[in-house]
């Protein structure tokens, strides 16, 4: 799936949790830009987005996003299946 | 050793010069390394008293590994369930039969700080969203690394690791200096300040007990349960302040823990601001896996909302809890969890019966920010009561005091604190306005200096004066 369908795919997410049509999912969308956007609604939204892509988040994952870009390329790489390490890297 | 002290700081001069050699991650890792076990030494040097905070390093370590290859639910559920009943063993908390605890003294010192990062390695491990294999070194760096090893804050994995040794911050004359003005309005906080608020104090609960009018023992109880948040805060935030700027000369860029706490307009924005480090942590680690859990087992649009109430009072009360290991702790956490709660379902309610724009524009009207800065100030202060006193002085001050003058000082602490915070917010952003931009902007790169000289110059004269060991942090037993 290419980031431009993930982002049309979020922006039908974020209007359906934030209650707001006029929301369009792009890179530099932040919490901050969007009313009602707490830590609570954004567990809703990182559920509905589990299920929309049908991919898990680990609790690191879920609070370090510091915007839709993050959440976008996170989900891409998920899509991809791509570890976070590989076994090899030693430290 | 002493955060705030000057032996504190010739470690960090001298491990900042060695770093200063090489750039290659194994050399900084090994300059770690040794500096951080060398750190940890200065509180014992006696093999019995290191051990159980060796096991716990150990059995943390081992338990990474080990859910790192077995990914099994179960086994992962026994391990974090093991890890935890250790922890709490090994400090010793109230529910623990006394026969069943270790004999003799040892060290507990940042062993809260040091179980938090071994537990999130753990879940991170389970997980698989480490960045990478967690060596011996890199665990032992990241779990006792000296900076944050006494005091915090609680740094994310993945940000150590980013300036251990991959991409360590940024350091050049302007990061320093600013470093160095952090180090300096640390001292000042913790060596000059604190000692004074934590007297004055003192001297009030004291006083208690010869205070001749009714409005004497008004005044003595409003400073009593008002002067503890500003002490806490002072003595707290000043340690964080000195190994903020000290590990950014080691080119570590440690998370803020506290964003001017006292400006809150809630008891919920409170915890966005105070222990910052911990919140997040509680947040990433208990409070969003627990809520997801539950709203994916009861997937209602009008249940969840309730849901959130209930995870949060159990977040906070753990987050009392694990202040200490006595019942007053347990009456502390549900305290918490309370205001915490009882905060969410106001807002929850006031939203559904007006709307959330009149809710805002509600909010943004002077004299309800002001009640609002009040009551988060009160209810802080008065969870707090449960936090330094114990149950014998507790009841003793109740019983001096009397009811009627406890209630008045309530009364009075939640409206001078009101408008005395909303009035100190106000000039602080004014403030920040001002010197931000334009003539003022320059005018302050003149006077930072200065300030910071005064109070460098404030902080050496009352050392010298004193002659008396830095407080140490309130948060020491944890």
């Amino acid at each position: 799936m290419s980031l431009d369908d993930i982002y049309q795919q979020l922006s039908g997410i974020l209007r359906d949790v934030f209650d707001d049509d006029s929301l369009v999912a792009g890179p530099d969308l932040t919490a901050r830009q969007v009313d009602g956007w707490d830590s609570f609604s954004h567990l809703r939204l990182m559920l509905s987005v589990e299920r929309s892509f049908g991919v898990d988040f680990a609790a690191s994952e879920i609070s370090s996003l510091k915007n839709v870009g993050e959440l976008a390329s996170l989900i891409q790489s998920k899509l991809l299946g791509e570890r976070a390490f590989s076994p090899s890297e030693e430290s | 050793m002493n955060v705030p002290s000057l032996e504190f700081l010739g470690l960090v001069i001298v491990v900042a010069a060695l770093l200063a050699i090489s750039e290659r991650p194994r050399w900084r890792a090994t300059v770690f390394l040794i500096a951080n076990l060398g750190f940890v030494l200065t509180f014992s040097h006696e093999p019995t008293q290191l051990a159980p905070f060796a096991l716990l390093l150990a059995g943390g370590y081992v338990a990474m590994r080990c859910v790192q290859t077995q990914k099994n639910p179960a086994l992962f559920t026994l391990i974090v369930g093991l890890l935890i009943v250790a922890f709490c063993w090994l400090k010793r908390y109230a529910f623990f039969p006394p026969a069943t605890l270790l004999p003799g003294l040892y060290m507990t010192v940042g062993m809260s700080y040091v179980f938090f990062r071994i537990l999130s390695l753990v879940v991170d491990s389970y997980q698989g969203s480490l960045p990478d294999r967690v060596g011996a070194v890199r665990f032992l760096n990241y779990t006792l690394n000296f900076t944050s090893f006494v005091s915090g804050p609680i740094q994310f994995y993945r940000d150590y690791r980013r300036d251990e040794s991959e991409r360590p911050a940024r350091l050049d004359l302007t990061v320093a200096a600013r470093a160095l003005e952090r180090i300096v309005i640390g001292f000042f906080k913790v060596l000059v300040v604190s000692p004074v608020l934590g007297y004055a104090h003192q001297r009030c609960i004291v006083a208690v007990s010869s205070l001749p009018s009714p409005s004497a023992r008004v005044l003595d109880a409003t400073l009593i349960l008002a002067l503890f948040p500003v002490l806490l805060y002072v003595n707290f935030s000043g340690y964080t302040d000195v190994v903020i700027g000290a590990a950014r000369f080691l080119r570590l860029d440690l998370p803020e823990n506290f964003d001017r706490p006292f400006s809150s307009k809630s008891y919920l924005e409170f915890w966005s601001r105070w222990h910052m480090s911990l919140s997040n942590w509680f947040k990433t680690y208990v409070y969003s896996p627990l809520l997801l859990a539950l709203m994916r087992r009861l997937p209602s649009r009008s249940i969840e909302p309730f849901l959130g109430v209930v995870v949060y009072f159990g977040t906070f009360f753990l987050v009392g809890l694990w202040h200490g290991q006595t019942m007053m702790f347990v009456l502390l956490g549900l305290l918490m969890g309370l205001g915490i709660s009882g905060n969410k379902l106001f807002q929850i309610e006031m939203i559904r019966r007006m709307g959330r724009i009149p809710y805002r524009t509600l909010c943004s009207i002077p004299l309800y920010e002001t009640l609002s800065r009040g009551l988060t100030f009160l209810w802080l202060s008065f969870t707090l009561v449960f936090f330094w006193a114990t149950w014998p002085q507790l009841t003793g001050l109740v019983a001096k005091l009397g009811v009627g003058a406890i209630a008045t000082a309530m009364v009075l602490t939640l409206v001078v604190a009101g408008v005395v915070l909303s009035a100190f917010t106000a000039l602080v952003d004014r403030y920040i306005a001002a010197f931000k931009e334009g003539a003022m902007a320059r005018l302050a790169d003149f006077m930072r200096p200065a300030w910071y000289t005064t109070l460098a110059v404030i902080t050496t004269s009352v050392v010298v004066m004193l002659d008396a060991p830095a407080p140490h942090i309130i948060y020491r037993g944890f």
